[in-house]
C-alpha cells in the first residue's frame, strides 16, 4: 500500500459532525415512533376527548370545555375513591418499604439459608394478580378461610375480613404487600451491596454500634435507592385495579372502590369516556404531585 | 477552520416527524379501486363453506352444555364452523362496542336481554324483523314482557335463547333436620322469617330465635341469595310495589316507601334476623357444597353445578321467597341472540343459520337449566316433569319480571348497587343509602333528558 504524503492527508475533509451524530439519532426513532403513536399521541387525544361528553357510541358528542373536570370537583365518588386509593398505596408503599429494607437487611448479613429465603422473598412477585387475588380471597373468605381457621383454633373470634370497612383496606393493602415487596427487596439489596464495607469498617473503629451504623450510614446511602422505590410503588400502587376487582369489587359498600375501578366503570361499562379521561387526567395530577412531594423529600446528591 | 454542521434538535423532530408522517401514511387504510364499486353492487352467492365467529359470556356451569350444542350444530351442518370465543360478561360488554366502533364485529353475539335498552341507541345490535318475518321464528311463543323487551323502534334486535332468572335450591336434608317440610314452602314474608329462622344455627346449634345464640359464631346460614347486590333487591322491591325508577325513566323511586322497607328488611334479614350473611367475603358455593347453607338464590343456569357436585339428590328446587309485603315477583331475563352492526354478508348467513337453529334447539339447551325462550318448548312434558328446569320455566311464566330498560341501566344498576351494599354491609343506614342512591340514579337520568 502507497504511503500518504503529508499534502494528500490534508485535503481528506472531515466528516461533518452530524453525520456523524445521525445514526445515534437514527437509533431513537424507533423509539420516538412508538413513544409518539401509543403514549403521547393517545394522551393528547386523551385530554381533547375529555373536553367533550364523549359516548363512543353515539355520534353526537358535545363539547364541554372544561365541565367534564368541573364534575369531577363535584363528584363524592371520585373523592371516595382517591381516598380508599391514597390510604391504599400509602400502606402499601409504607409496608413494602418497611418490609423490602427489612428482608434485604437480612438477607446481607448472609444468614445459613439466605439464598433460599432470596427465592421465597421474591417468589409472590411472579404470581399474576389474578393467582393472588383468588388465593388470598380464599384465605381472607369469612366462613372456609385459612385466616378465620387459625383465628379460631387459638380461641379468638372469627372475622368478616373482606366484608368489614375497617379491614378492607388495610387487609387488600396487607396482601399486596405479599405479593409485591419481592421487588423492591432486590433493589433494596442492590443498593446495599453497592454500599463500600471500608465506610462501615471507620465506623466501627471510631466505636460506632450497629444500630447507629444503620440510621447514620445504611439510610443515608439509600437514600437514592428509596427515592426510586418510593416514587415507582406510589405510582404502581394508585393505579390498583385487579386486587380489588377479584377480592372485593369495591366493597363492602364503596369502601375498598379505587379510581381506577371507578374510572374503569365509567369508561368501559358506561361508555362515557369523556368523563372517564377526566378522571385519568385528575388521578396523573394527583400522582404528579405526590411524586414531587416524593423528590422534595427524598431526592438530594448523595456521595460515598 | 471547518464550520461544524451538528444535527440541531429542531431539525432532529422535523426529520422524526417526517418519518412518522411515511410511517401513518402507509398505515392508512388503501383506497378502494373503482372496480371495488361494481363487486360490493353484485348479489352474494352462497359461499360452500360459512364461518361464524360468535362471541358470549356463557363460561357458568351452562357453557358446557353451550359448547357441546355448538359442537352438535357443526356435526349436523359440516359446510359451518363456528369459532367461539368465550369472554366474561364484563369484558365481553367492553370489547363488543369496541369492535363495532372499530368496524370489525364478530359475526353474532349472545348478550342479555336487559341491555338491549342500551345497545339499542347506540346501534350496536341489527334489527332481526327477518327471522320473524321470513326464517321461521314465531313472534308470538315467547313471554311477552321478556319478547317486548328486546325490541328497539319497532324492531326486535334479535332472537330470544332462553328465559332465565333467580330460584331457590333448597338443601333438602338441613330443612328436614331442622323439623321443616320442603314440600311445604313458605309463602308471605312471616312464614318465611319464621321457617328461615330455624335454619340458621350457631357452633351450639342454637337458632337465632333461641336465648343465648351467638351471631358472631354463625355456622349455617338459612339462605342466601346469589344476587344480593342486584336481583334480590329488585325482587324485594317489587314485591313491595315499588321501582328504582318510573315508568318513561325520567325520574327516581328509590326514595319511595316500598324501596325503602324492602331495604330496611334486607338490612334485618343480615343484622336483625341471622338469615343471610354479611355477603363480601363469603361464598355462596363453598357453602352450599359443604352443607353449611339452607337455601341458596341462584341462577336456573345452576343445574350443571348442582349435578356436577353430586347434590341432585338433596336439592329441590323452591321458588323465590316472598321478601315483600304485596305479591310474589321472581326476577327473569333472557339471552338473546343477535348480529352486530357492520358484520358482513357471509357473516350473517352463517350466523342468522346458527341462531334459527339455536332457536329451534331450546330443549337440547335446556339440559343446561335454561328455560327455553319459547313457550311451547318450556311447556313440554318433559321439561314440565324435570325437578329443575320446568319449575323455574313455570316460575317465570307464573310470576316472573324482567328488568326496566334504559339507554343507560348499566350505570343505573351500579349506582343503586354500591348504596345497596353499604347498607347491607352497615358501612351506610338505610336512609343514608336510599338518599344517596335516589340522588345518584336521578344524575344519570337528568343527564340522559
Amino acid at each position: 500500500m502507497a504511503a500518504t504524503s503529508p499534502e494528500q492527508r490534508q485535503i481528506v475533509k472531515p466528516m461533518p459532525k452530524w453525520r456523524k451524530l445521525l445514526p445515534n439519532y437514527l437509533f431513537l426513532v424507533p423509539y420516538f415512533v412508538f413513544f409518539f403513536l401509543f403514549l403521547a399521541g393517545p394522551n393528547v387525544y386523551g385530554f381533547y376527548i375529555s373536553l367533550f361528553n364523549w359516548d363512543i357510541l353515539l355520534p353526537n358528542k358535545p363539547f364541554l370545555g372544561f365541565g367534564n373536570y368541573q364534575e369531577l370537583w363535584a363528584d363524592k365518588l371520585w373523592w371516595l375513591s382517591l381516598r380508599n386509593t391514597v390510604l391504599f398505596a400509602a400502606l402499601t408503599v409504607g409496608g413494602n418499604v418497611l418490609l423490602g429494607l427489612f428482608a434485604s437487611v437480612l438477607v446481607k448479613q448472609r444468614p445459613p439459608g439466605h439464598q433460599v429465603l432470596r427465592f421465597l422473598f421474591y417468589t409472590p412477585v411472579v404470581l399474576s394478580v389474578a393467582v393472588m387475588g383468588v388465593i388470598l380471597a380464599r384465605v381472607f373468605n369469612t366462613e372456609f378461610g385459612l385466616l378465620n381457621y387459625y383465628v379460631d383454633m387459638v380461641g379468638l373470634p372469627t372475622q368478616k375480613w373482606l366484608g368489614e370497612q375497617r379491614f378492607v383496606i388495610p387487609i387488600l393493602s396487607l396482601s399486596t404487600v405479599w405479593w409485591t415487596f419481592g421487588f423492591p427487596f432486590l433493589v433494596f439489596l442492590a443498593g446495599l451491596l453497592n454500599i463500600p464495607e471500608p465506610i462501615y469498617e471507620a465506623a466501627r473503629i471510631d466505636g460506632v454500634n450497629r444500630l447507629q451504623s444503620f440510621t447514620h450510614i445504611t439510610l443515608p446511602l439509600l437514600k437514592p435507592v428509596t427515592l426510586f422505590i418510593v416514587v415507582t410503588q406510589f405510582i404502581a400502587h394508585f393505579k390498583v385495579f385487579g386486587q380489588m376487582w377479584i377480592m372485593t369489587l369495591g366493597g363492602p359498600g364503596n369502601s375498598s372502590y379505587s379510581v381506577v375501578m371507578y374510572l374503569y366503570d365509567v369508561g368501559w361499562r358506561f361508555f362515557r369516556m369523556g368523563y372517564a379521561s377526566s378522571l385519568a387526567f385528575g388521578l396523573a395530577a394527583i400522582i404528579l404531585v405526590v411524586t414531587l412531594i416524593n423528590f422534595r423529600f427524598l431526592g438530594g446528591r448523595v456521595e460515598y | 477552520m471547518n464550520s461544524v454542521h451538528g444535527l440541531s434538535r429542531r431539525k432532529f423532530l422535523l426529520g422524526s416527524g417526517g418519518v412518522m408522517a411515511l410511517a401513518l401514511a402507509a398505515c392508512a387504510a388503501p383506497v378502494p379501486a373503482a372496480s371495488d364499486t361494481s363487486q360490493e353492487a353484485a348479489a352474494p352467492a352462497m359461499p360452500e363453506a360459512l364461518e361464524v365467529d360468535l362471541w358470549h359470556g356463557l363460561g357458568g356451569a351452562d357453557g358446557k352444555t353451550f359448547t357441546e350444542l355448538v359442537g352438535q350444530y357443526m356435526e349436523e351442518n359440516d359446510h359451518v364452523t363456528v369459532n367461539e370465543e368465550l369472554l366474561t360478561w364484563d369484558i365481553f360488554y367492553q370489547k363488543v362496542p369496541s369492535s363495532v366502533i372499530a368496524g370489525n364485529p364478530p359475526d353474532m353475539i349472545i348478550t342479555h336481554e336487559w341491555a338491549i335498552g342500551q345497545w339499542g341507541p347506540r346501534r350496536v345490535l341489527s334489527a332481526a324483523d327477518d327471522f320473524y318475518d321470513s326464517m321461521g321464528v314465531p313472534r308470538d311463543d315467547f313471554i311477552p314482557a321478556v319478547f317486548e323487551n328486546i325490541h328497539y323502534e319497532g324492531s326486535p334486535l334479535g332472537v330470544l335463547l332462553d328465559t332465565h332468572g333467580s330460584g331457590g335450591y333448597l338443601n333438602v336434608s338441613l330443612v328436614e333436620a331442622a323439623g321443616l317440610d320442603p314440600a311445604s314452602p313458605p309463602t308471605n314474608r312471616t312464614e318465611f322469617v319464621e321457617q328461615m329462622s330455624m335454619l340458621t344455627l350457631d357452633s351450639q346449634g342454637r337458632n337465632p330465635t333461641d336465648a343465648g345464640f351467638d351471631p358472631e359464631d354463625i355456622v349455617q346460614y338459612a339462605f342466601h341469595s346469589h344476587f344480593w347486590r342486584r336481583w334480590a333487591m329488585l325482587e324485594a322491591m317489587w314485591q313491595n310495589g315499588g321501582n328504582t325508577i318510573n315508568e318513561d325513566g325520567t325520574q327516581a323511586t328509590i326514595d319511595s316507601e316500598e324501596v325503602t322497607e324492602a331495604l330496611d328488611f334486607w338490612h334485618k334479614m343480615v343484622h336483625e334476623h341471622h338469615l343471610h350473611a354479611v355477603p363480601v367475603g363469603y361464598s355462596m358455593t363453598d357453602s352450599y357444597q359443604n352443607n353449611t347453607l339452607g337455601l341458596a338464590i341462584a341462577g336456573s343456569w345452576w343445574r350443571n353445578f348442582i349435578q356436577d357436585s353430586n347434590l341432585v339428590d338433596t336439592t329441590t328446587f323452591w321458588r323465590v321467597p316472598q321478601y315483600g309485603l304485596v305479591e310474589p315477583v321472581a326476577w327473569m331475563s333472557a339471552h338473546v341472540m343477535g348480529i352486530p352492526t357492520g358484520t358482513d354478508e357471509e357473516g350473517t348467513m352463517g350466523a342468522s343459520e346458527l341462531i334459527v337453529w339455536l332457536s329451534n334447539h331450546g330443549l337440547d339447551w335446556a339440559r343446561s337449566g335454561q328455560p327455553p325462550a319459547r313457550i311451547s318448548l318450556q311447556n313440554d312434558q318433559v321439561l314440565q316433569d324435570h325437578w329443575h328446569t320446568g319449575n323455574f320455566g313455570s316460575q317465570f311464566q307464573a310470576i316472573g319480571r324482567t328488568e326496566q330498560q334504559h339507554a343507560n341501566i348499566t350505570e343505573i344498576q351500579n349506582a343503586y348497587q354500591q348504596e345497596f351494599e353499604a347498607v347491607i354491609t352497615n358501612v351506610k343506614t338505610v336512609s343514608e343509602g336510599i338518599a344517596e342512591a335516589q340522588l345518584r340514579v336521578q344524575e344519570v337520568l337528568d343527564r340522559e333528558a
